[in-house]
């Protein structure tokens, strides 16, 4: 998977941070670094009652190319974040319900965001 | 949350309690392990839950699910823990609105994606079981409810689907109120076991006077029969007629042959019990295993399905030897021994051995217009083919006569031969009964002996007393037709059973010389 | 190939035969007196009482030693039954149905005491009462080792006669069977062979019966049998008629079958023994099946009446097929 530039990276962060917020979709962490890796953005929210804490991993394509997150997300990386996310609520005490959930994010030729997708409760 | 169903493993024919425990975090990313089954099942299991709990209109929790069968040491092999998953899932996630977590009953089924639970195997077995346990009430499939019905004290319920299931146990909180199941009304076991119309009946067979008689004393005294004849002689139709000869099954012996094919697989939807006295016929190619029994889920093999029945070895000197010989311990002791990785399990296999053989490898020797092709050492080689052994168990040989279709349509037979001048199968087994029950009355206090077949030197002794004609005519016998020991003996439970027919206390001359021609001289 | 045997025997063996002969003929009163006590007696051609068939005969005949009662015996309806040495069961079985009928015809039997069909003929006579007659390859008083003196013995008790053209204790040699064999075809109206290998004595037999013009019946045996390809082969170049069932009825004027061995013991049957008897006498060989059929009783009654039939050795078994013994 190609992926550019920090610049298309940092770009479909953005795009997916503002659209999170639009949703009612609580960001309290970007870049969340540790030894498993990195995460890209940490919402919160509630579902059906319930809070939810949601790892986002958000993928930028700049080309024109469709893609799905299985195409996007490999089990590996699932289960990398969801090591990560355990650490992540041990560091901050968070003994609630968790959940991954993945961004997809494309951009024209002029570097503009044409389309957005958001899945929930992505699973391994 | 955790919640608590309670379910059944069936392991051969044994069966166990065992605890499906299911908790539902609410804490961690969304999982749904298993813990307790065979690594390949789980992952089927899986699948079924999840799609049959959505498909049933309730929403799969987004939880960690954590799955414990216990106890752990018990093998779970089969996909009927798939309905107490399904019902844990659902109380512990609060998707059901029960009080207790922990809910009575056995909870046994597979379910189909559609949520629908379907036909299982074992279901009598989980019946019995809650009878033995104590336990009130049990939720099993639709179609193989009714196998548990004739169980008394234990109320059934059918059900249909999960989601049927669902409605009825939220009724205990108020909810949903008119989808309470109502339990199986119990069947009374005699009712299942009455009279049943025979899949081919003797009146069917043409001619074959002397085969009938042999069938008529094996069915009375349990003794084993073959029947030697050339292709086509009718030898199958008689064997397929003969368990319609056999008295019914009695209630507790329904009961035992019902478990073995729910065990199996073999009861078909909807079906209580088995009524007919079981008729296996394996082909000679049948495995070692096939025949007693095995694989890693101990599954009864064909000699247990013909269990209280009739076991058809057609065909036999085409049987190998080798499977032959897993025929001798059972044909002794009516049941087989089975190893299983825990270790031995027993299965009942107390059947009537029924076997046909042709008189040579071409079957044409001493055929009334047909030429032999064989050759001398041909002929001999076919015949040992039969191991001693086997041959030996069996109390009467019979040779079965071509049909002769000429003389049967002949002006002077017609009149004797129309399917009404012949005896039904119902005649015959009236007589059979009345055998059979002197035999009763005869071995009261002999526990595990039945019938003539079982008297084993010892008893010949105390209840085949021999008057003097009777002695003198057996030692003629003897000599002329050079009896071993064991034919000796075998002639006389022969002639107790004909005896026994007669109505008769004593056993006469006419009754050992008839029995005497059932020995082993066919060949 | 009878031609080629005939020739053979008869061109080795002449020159030795008329040596032999000849001493025979001189010695004829001395032997007369010597073998009184064995009951020999001798006939010689000139006397009256010998059979006018032997007469011409060719090599002649000089005379006979006999043993036995010759004056009381009928010679009238004689049949040979010959064959060899090694009998084979089938053709003991052919034996014990042929003869009887025979006998039963009002024949009397003829052979030549040799081991095995030979013997055979004699001893299934002997059992139905037939008359005997047997002529020897040796002296009247040879004992050979193949207990022909006992059959001999037995023969002549029972009234049978023993003939032979050599004096007292003969020793057999290569041709005297062969001459044997021609007066055993002269005193009968036919001759029966009952088996014959390929080079088989009993062809010797064959071939001056086709010289004496007698009528020769062979029975035929299976193609594969060695011990039928003599007599297939008889049959097959039309020397022998063969002897089948039918041909057997034309000369006995009986059918065959249940007629079989003449009675032994007339048995004690019971009434319902008796049926059961009686039917199969009249069905021929039947299965079980088959005499239900007939008699229309319960198949145990059946059964247990055949039982008790057999033992008595009045009905017999083979493969499920019943017969009269």
């Amino acid at each position: 998977m190609k992926r550019n530039n920090r610049k298309t990276g940092e770009r479909g962060e953005r795009a997916a941070g503002e659209m999170l917020g639009q949703k009612g979709y609580e960001i309290i962490a970007k870049n969340y670094r540790n030894k498993w890796g990195e995460i890209d953005i940490i919402v919160k929210k509630k579902v059906r009652d319930e809070d939810y804490v949601m790892f986002v991993e958000v993928k930028t394509k700049a080309d024109d190319s469709y893609g799905e997150p299985w195409e996007m997300i490999d089990s590996r990386k699932l289960k990398r974040v969801e090591n990560m996310g355990y650490l992540w609520c041990e560091e901050f005490s968070w003994d609630g319900l968790c959940r991954i959930d993945v961004v997809g994010v494309w951009l024209d030729i002029m570097g503009e965001v044409s389309k957005i997708k958001h899945w929930e409760n992505v699973q391994l | 949350m955790l919640a608590r169903v309670k379910s059944v493993a069936t392991v051969g024919l044994e069966s166990q309690e065992v605890l499906v425990e299911v908790d539902v975090a609410s804490k961690g990313f969304p999982a749904f392990e298993i813990v307790g089954l065979p690594d390949k099942a789980v992952g089927e299991s899986r699948a079924r839950v999840k799609k049959a709990i959505e498909n049933s209109g309730y929403k799969f929790p987004d939880k960690r699910i954590t799955v414990n069968l216990a106890p752990a040491g018990v093998r779970k092999v089969g996909s009927n823990y798939d309905l107490p998953i399904a019902v844990g899932i659902l109380l512990a996630s609060e998707v059901i609105g029960v009080e207790k977590k922990e809910i009575e009953g056995y909870y046994y089924g597979e379910l189909g994606l559609s949520g629908a639970v379907k036909h299982s195997r074992g279901v009598l077995l989980v019946g019995m079981l809650a009878k033995d346990n104590g336990i009130k009430e049990i939720f099993v499939p639709v179609e193989s409810s009714s196998e548990a019905a004739v169980i008394e004290g234990v109320s059934v319920y059918a059900v249909r689907t999960l989601g049927q299931l669902g409605d009825h146990l939220s009724v205990q909180v108020g909810l949903a109120n008119n989808k309470l199941m109502k339990p199986l009304s119990t069947i009374p076991i005699t009712d299942v076991t009455r009279e049943v119309e025979p899949v081919v009946d003797m009146r069917e067979v043409i001619g074959q006077e002397l085969a009938k008689r042999a069938a008529e004393i094996s069915a009375a005294g349990g003794h084993n029969l073959i029947l030697v004849g050339p292709p086509g002689a009718g030898k199958t139709m008689i064997a397929k007629a003969f368990p319609s000869i056999l008295p019914p099954l009695l209630p507790e012996e329904a009961l035992e042959v019902t478990k073995i094919y729910s065990v199996s697989g073999m009861m078909p939807a909807g079906q209580a019990l088995v009524r007919r006295r079981p008729f296996r016929s394996p082909h000679h190619t049948t495995s070692r295993a096939g025949l007693i029994g095995g694989g890693s889920n101990p599954m009864p093999g064909e000699i247990s399905l013909a269990h209280l029945g009739v076991l058809f070895l057609d065909e036999l000197p085409e049987f190998p030897r080798s499977t032959l010989e897993v025929l001798r311990q059972p044909m002794e002791d009516g049941v087989v021994q089975i190893t299983r990785v825990a270790g031995k399990a027993e299965y009942p296999a107390s059947f009537l051995l029924l076997a046909s053989a042709n008189p040579c490898p071409c079957g044409f020797l001493n055929h009334p217009y047909k030429e032999c092709r064989c050759g001398e050492r041909a002929i001999e080689k076919y015949r040992k083919r039969i191991s001693g052994p086997i041959l030996d168990r069996i109390d009467l040989h019979v040779w079965v006569d071509p049909v002769e279709v000429n003389k049967l349509t002949s002006q002077d037979n017609s009149k004797q031969d129309k399917v009404e001048s012949r005896e039904s199968s119902k005649m015959i087994r009236e007589r059979v009964e009345k055998a059979r029950k002197m035999q009763e009355a005869r071995f009261a206090e002999h526990n595990g002996i039945y019938s003539n077949s079982q008297m084993g030197n010892r008893l010949v002794k105390k209840y085949c007393k021999l008057s003097s004609d009777v002695r003198e005519f057996l030692t003629t016998a003897n000599t002329k037709y050079n009896l071993s020991a064991r034919a000796y003996y075998k002639v006389i439970k022969v002639a107790r059973t004909i005896a026994d027919l007669a109505g008769v206390d004593e056993i006469g001359l006419e009754h050992v010389a008839e029995a005497v021609q059932y020995r082993e001289d066919v060949w | 190939m009878i031609r080629e045997s005939l020739i053979f025997v008869l061109l080795t063996s002449y020159k030795d035969f008329r040596r032999e002969r000849e001493r025979v003929v001189k010695s004829n009163e001395y032997c007369h007196t010597n073998y009184v006590q064995d009951n020999v007696g001798y006939i010689e051609r000139d006397s009256e009482k010998f059979l006018s068939r032997l007469l011409t005969v060719d090599p002649i005949i000089e005379g006979l030693w006999y043993r036995g009662d010759y004056d009381a015996q009928n010679w009238d309806k004689l049949i040979a039954v010959v064959g060899p040495r090694k009998m084979s069961r089938y053709g003991k079985q052919v034996i014990s149905e042929v003869v009887p009928q025979l006998v039963a015809a009002g024949y009397g039997i003829v052979s030549g005491l040799m081991y095995g069909v030979d013997q055979e003929a004699h001893r299934v006579t002997l059992e139905c009462g037939g008359r005997v007659v047997g002529v020897l390859g040796y002296g009247i008083t040879h004992r050979s080792e193949e207990g022909a003196r006992k059959l001999a013995d037995e023969i002549v008790k029972n009234g049978g006669v023993v003939l032979s053209e050599y004096e007292g204790e003969t020793a057999p040699k290569v041709w005297t069977f062969p001459q044997r064999n021609r007066i055993v075809v002269g005193i009968s109206e036919m001759v029966v062979i009952i088996e014959a290998g390929e080079k088989s004595g009993s062809l010797n037999t064959a071939s001056w019966a086709v010289r004496m013009k007698r009528r020769i019946l062979a029975v035929p045996g299976s193609v594969f049998s060695l011990t039928s390809v003599g007599t297939n082969t008889l049959v097959a170049d039309g020397t022998a008629e063969a002897l089948t069932r039918t041909k057997l009825r034309e000369i006995t004027g009986k059918s065959f079958g249940s007629e079989g061995k003449v009675m032994r013991d007339k048995a004690k049957m019971s009434d319902q023994e008796h049926e059961l008897w009686a039917s199969l006498k009249i069905s021929g060989p039947s299965s079980r099946n088959e005499l239900v059929r007939v008699v229309k009783k319960p198949m145990g009654e059946v059964m247990a009446t055949l039982s008790q039939l057999e033992m008595r050795g009045l009905v017999e078994e083979e493969r499920g097929v019943w017969r009269i013994s």
